[in-house]
Order: structure tokens, then C-alpha cells, then sequence
């Protein structure tokens, strides 16, 4: 009983990352409809950062979000605005195709600057734990999932209440009559693409509290990004967060009840089986 | 036998007899036999995903999982006392029902939807035959060295296997089957309502294309003598398949076949100087051809041979 109670713990725990993971992937497809393969790339690029900034300046990566979060918003907002823009008018697996391009080569310059090796992130509160009743909770993951709740209800209400979240959501409504209504639609999509990248790289800063720092870090969580958007609903907020936690606690009841090594197995066979019944066949 | 058909069966003869001819150069010496077995396997491996990617313009990341399903069957076929020869059609048809088995769900999804869900499922036949002990787990397997086919069988086995599937691939281009395809490539719902069975044709197409891969799979088995899921069942497998279509001409028949041969060379001869940046090479390639010349190289070479003849003729 204690050791379900411990693997839905941490799987709530974990689903909650997963969810603030997956949201910039989810906010990219509904105001541009485009799949951003390159979301891999700014998951690693936000690890390495924050791995960097901790090695050098021995900052904590909490407080590096505050460099991941600008940083992955002028990146992404340069990616929209030289390579995707040009294809606005292209099927969508075009563009999709460009973003891997976009990923293979900030990989590549990853293994170029910092090698293939795992590296790991210490912190002062890294190894610290929590007694809750019969659970022991980890630190670190109770404040990054605390962390990804906070990012999610700063989000909600940037879209809710903000003109620019107003602006964000008629064009993933409807981007001819928000062009038509004078929202600036080349605008809303740069700044689109520039939030979920920021997303994707505060959320790198966040798992480098707990995951080994690779340059294939974004290739794991890519696909698990894909499976909680899919799940959830591609722009749906609750959703995604639902998705996420589901994830999470499907996944350690994998790791726990049957091996270790099937962990990854649910999210990919989850993503298949949900985008086959949602049916999405929309072009 | 109609006249197309008997003239796809004299160039398809043509075209072995003229491989035929140029053997003895390729066979001079163990790394040109290499690379000949390399690029025939490549044009059977593009050939394959572009029945699929090219005609249908469903883009398939997981064609691993098929090649792997291949090497798998003959490499355990092989050590179990078959002929490799024997295992062949085994390999083929295990691929095919591999194929449909995912093929036929995933195929309702289009574009992007289906792009993914083929990751997801290469992805996982990765992960789970890591972890399969019968068939050597992370560590795969190697197959019996004294029993090599010696290269001039290899290389006879490797032009028949990627004849045969050029051939296949321009049958498939002129029948009902591949006009349905392209019907749907271009707009599936006007496809459907001319009574074009969407489901049944991407179906069908998907499990030659799986037969052809696994096919392909078990030629690299039998050639490198050795296999593990990690490269088998790999995704830059995958991927590798995606971009020689691409940079040969997605959709055309000739296409694959230009992109097979370009790929090799620059996996070959550009990318062993560049080691350290292949990745990136690759990358930049893709977004080069996507934003540059999203046709590939097969329409420009066949404006560059009519100038040709014209000026000739």
C-alpha cells in the first residue's frame, strides 16, 4: 500500500514537469499549426544552460529560469522569423522536417561544445528529502513541480486576461478573421513560437534538478512532450496538466510493477494509441 | 503482357546485365564490394518509403522498426541451421504483417499525426527488443562468419533485391493502386469521394513498402554478419531514409534511387572528413533542401538531360 501510495507520489510529481514540459509544444501547434520538432532542441539547450551557469557561476538553476526563460524567447522568435515563416504556406510535415534540421544541428553543436558524457547538477537541497506520513518526498521535485504549477497559472492568465494572450488565442481560432480584426498575425506568431521555446527552455532548467544532462536529453522528453499534448488536447491548459500527471503516474507504475526499462515504452505506446482514437486527420 | 510491363522487364533485365558488366570494378576490392552492397541497400531501403512517403506523402520516421523485424527473422533464422537464402521470404513477409499490424491504425492519421505516431512506435520495437534475451538483448547478434556468402553472391543478391524494387516502385506508380495514392496525397477527401478506398490503399502500399524494408533488413544481415537493435531498429536509420528521398526527389521513381546514391556519397566521401559535425551536416542539409529545393535533385537532372538532347537532337 506504502509503496503505491510512493509511486503515485512521484508520479504526480514528475506528471506536473511533464505537463509545464509539454505546454510550449501544445501552444506552438494551436496558434501556428506547426509541429515544433525543434521543442527537443530547446529542452537541451535549457539543461545545458542552466548546467553551465551552475558549473561556472554556481548559480542554482531556479534562479537561472531568469536567463533560460528571455533567452529561449529570442531564440525561438529568430527561429519563426527566418527559417518558419518562409513556410507558412507549406504542408505542415515541411515544416515539421525543418525543425528536425534545427534540432540535429543544435545537438550536433552540443556534442561539439560539451561532449557526449552524462553530466549532473548538485545542489544544496539535491539529495534533501521530505517525511510526509508513511511517503518520503523529494525536495527538488516538490519545489520544480511547485514550480511548473506556478508557471502554468502565470500562463493561463497571460492568455486570459492580457491582450496579447487575447491575441494569441483568436489567431489559433481563427488567424484570417484575426487578421481581419487588425490583430498583427506575422507578430502573434513570433511572439508564439518565442513563449512555447521559453517554455521548453525553463522547463530544461527545472529537470536539470533531476536528470542527467545529455545531448540526447530532448529526444527522450520530445516524444514524451508529444504524448501529453496529444493526450491532453493540444491547446487545452487542464488538459495538458491531466495528461501530464497521467503520464507520470502510468509510467512509475511501469517502472515499479514490471522493469525499469519499460518506462519509456508507455509514453510511446500512450502517444500511438492516442493520436490513433483521437483521429485528429486534420491536414 | 501488356507493353508497359514487358518494357519495365527488359530495362529491369538492362539494367542487371549492365551491373553485370561493371562487377569486376566493384568487386576489385573489399571496400568498393562494401560500398556496392551499401548502395544497393539504400535504394531498396528509399525505394521502399517512398511508396509509402512519396506516393501516399505519408511520412514514415519508423521504417526502422521494419528493417530491424528483418535482420531479426534472417539473423535468427540463419543461427537456428536455415539457409540465409531461405530466411529471406521469411524476413519479407514478417516485416509485411509487422507493418500492417501498426500500419493499419496509424494510417488513418495524416501528416504530422501520422509522422509522430510512427516515432512512437519505432521508438518503443527499439526499446523492447533491447530487452528481449532470446534474441541477444542490448548486445544483438552475431552471426556465423564461415558461413559468408562471399562478395560476388552479395553483390548479385543486392542488385537483384534493388532492381526489383525500382520496379516495384514504377509498378506501383502506374497502377490503380499508386494513381489512388496520389489522388490521396493531393486531397484525401476528394480522393474518397471518387471511391478511392483510403484505408485499403495505404494498407496494401504500406505492406509492400514493409516487405521491401524488412527485405532490406535481412540483406544487411547477411552482409555485415552482425546486428543490434540499437542500430537495427535505430532512429537515425530512420531518418537516413527520410533524407535520401528528399534530396533524390520525393514521389518520383527515380528519385529514391538518385537520393540512395547521393546520400552514400556523402555519408562516404564528405562526412568521414567531417565527423565531428555530421549531425549538423545533415541538418543543414534538410533545412537546405526543404527551403531551396523541395523536389529534390531528380527533377533538376531530368530538366538538365532534356537540355542535353536538345542540343543534341
Amino acid at each position: 500500500m506504502v509503496d503505491l501510495l510512493s509511486v503515485l507520489a512521484s508520479g504526480i510529481l514528475v506528471g506536473t514537469v511533464y505537463a509545464y514540459m509539454a505546454y510550449g509544444l501544445g501552444l506552438i501547434y494551436g496558434v501556428l499549426r506547426v509541429v515544433n520538432l525543434a521543442h527537443g532542441a530547446f529542452l537541451t539547450l535549457g539543461v545545458y544552460v542552466t548546467w553551465w551557469l551552475n558549473a561556472t557561476f554556481g548559480m542554482d538553476p531556479l534562479v537561472s529560469i531568469l536567463i533560460t526563460v528571455p533567452l529561449g524567447f529570442a531564440l525561438g522568435a529568430t527561429v519563426e522569423r527566418t527559417l518558419v515563416f518562409r513556410l507558412r504556406d507549406s504542408p505542415p510535415v515541411t515544416t515539421l522536417l525543418l525543425l528536425f534540421g534545427v534540432w540535429l544541428i543544435v545537438r550536433n553543436a552540443l556534442y561539439l561544445i560539451f561532449g557526449g558524457a552524462d553530466r549532473s547538477l548538485l545542489t544544496s537541497y539535491s539529495l534533501e528529502s521530505l517525511a510526509v506520513g508513511p511517503l518520503t518526498l523529494s525536495i527538488p521535485r516538490l519545489i520544480v513541480s511547485a514550480f511548473s504549477l506556478l508557471g502554468f497559472v502565470v500562463l493561463a492568465l497571460m492568455l486570459k486576461r492580457t491582450w496579447s494572450g487575447l491575441a494569441l488565442r483568436a489567431v489559433a481560432q481563427d488567424r484570417e478573421a484575426a487578421a481581419l480584426s487588425g490583430v498583427p498575425v506575422n507578430r502573434v506568431w513570433a511572439v508564439a513560437f518565442g513563449i512555447g521555446s521559453a517554455l521548453a527552455m525553463s522547463a530544461g532548467s527545472l529537470m536539470s534538478l533531476f536528470y542527467s544532462v545529455t545531448p540526447e536529453f530532448g529526444a527522450r522528453f520530445l516524444l514524451k512532450s508529444f504524448c501529453v499534448v496529444v493526450l491532453g488536447g493540444l491547446t487545452n491548459i487542464g488538459g495538458i496538466l491531466v495528461a501530464g500527471i497521467g503520464l507520470g503516474i502510468a509510467e512509475d507504475l511501469t517502472a515499479f510493477y514490471i522493469h525499469t526499462g519499460y518506462r519509456d515504452v508507455v509514453s510511446f505506446l500512450v502517444l500511438t494509441a492516442a493520436l490513433v482514437m483521437r483521429r485528429a486527420d486534420s491536414d | 503482357m501488356s507493353s508497359f510491363a514487358r518494357r519495365q522487364l527488359l530495362l529491369g533485365l538492362g539494367a542487371i546485365a549492365g551491373l553485370a558488366l561493371i562487377a569486376p570494378l566493384l568487386l576489385a576490392n573489399p571496400y568498393s564490394s562494401r560500398l556496392a552492397q551499401l548502395l544497393f541497400l539504400n535504394i531498396l531501403l528509399a525505394s521502399a518509403w517512398n511508396l509509402v512517403g512519396g506516393f501516399a506523402g505519408q511520412i514514415s520516421f519508423g521504417n526502422a522498426s521494419l528493417f530491424g523485424v528483418g535482420a531479426y527473422a534472417t539473423s535468427m533464422l540463419w543461427l537456428a541451421g536455415f539457409h540465409p537464402f531461405l530466411t529471406m521470404p521469411a524476413a519479407a513477409v514478417l516485416a509485411a504483417l509487422y507493418g500492417v499490424a501498426w500500419g493499419w491504425p496509424c494510417l488513418r492519421l495524416r501528416g504530422p499525426y501520422f509522422a509522430i505516431a510512427t516515432i512512437g512506435v519505432a521508438e518503443a520495437t527499439r526499446i523492447v527488443a533491447n530487452h528481449i534475451e532470446a534474441a541477444g538483448g542490448a548486445s544483438g547478434l552475431t552471426l556465423p562468419l564461415e558461413q559468408d556468402l562471399g562478395p560476388v553472391l552479395l553483390y548479385a543478391l543486392g542488385a537483384v533485391l534493388a532492381v526489383a524494387a525500382v520496379l516495384v516502385s514504377a509498378a506501383v506508380r502506374r497502377s490503380r493502386l499508386g494513381l489512388g495514392l496520389i489522388a490521396l496525397r493531393e486531397d484525401a477527401q476528394a480522393a474518397a469521394a471518387s471511391g478511392v478506398n483510403v484505408a485499403r490503399q495505404q494498407v496494401t502500399v504500406f505492406a509492400i513498402t514493409a516487405a521491401l524494408t524488412g527485405l532490406a533488413g535481412s540483406y544487411y544481415a547477411v552482409f555485415t554478419l552482425y546486428i543490434v537493435p540499437e542500430k537495427v531498429f535505430g532512429f537515425d536509420l530512420s531518418i537516413s531514409l527520410v533524407l535520401m528521398v528528399l534530396v533524390g526527389g520525393i514521389g518520383t521513381v527515380m528519385g529514391p534511387v538518385l537520393g540512395a546514391g547521393i546520400y552514400l556519397f556523402l555519408e562516404q566521401f564528405v562526412l568521414a572528413s567531417l565527423a565531428d559535425i555530421h549531425l549538423a551536416a545533415f541538418g543543414a542539409l534538410l533545412i537546405f533542401i526543404i527551403l531551396l529545393e523541395p523536389r529534390g535533385a531528380a527533377p533538376r537532372l531530368a530538366q538538365f538531360v532534356r537540355l542535353i538532347r536538345r542540343r543534341v537532337g
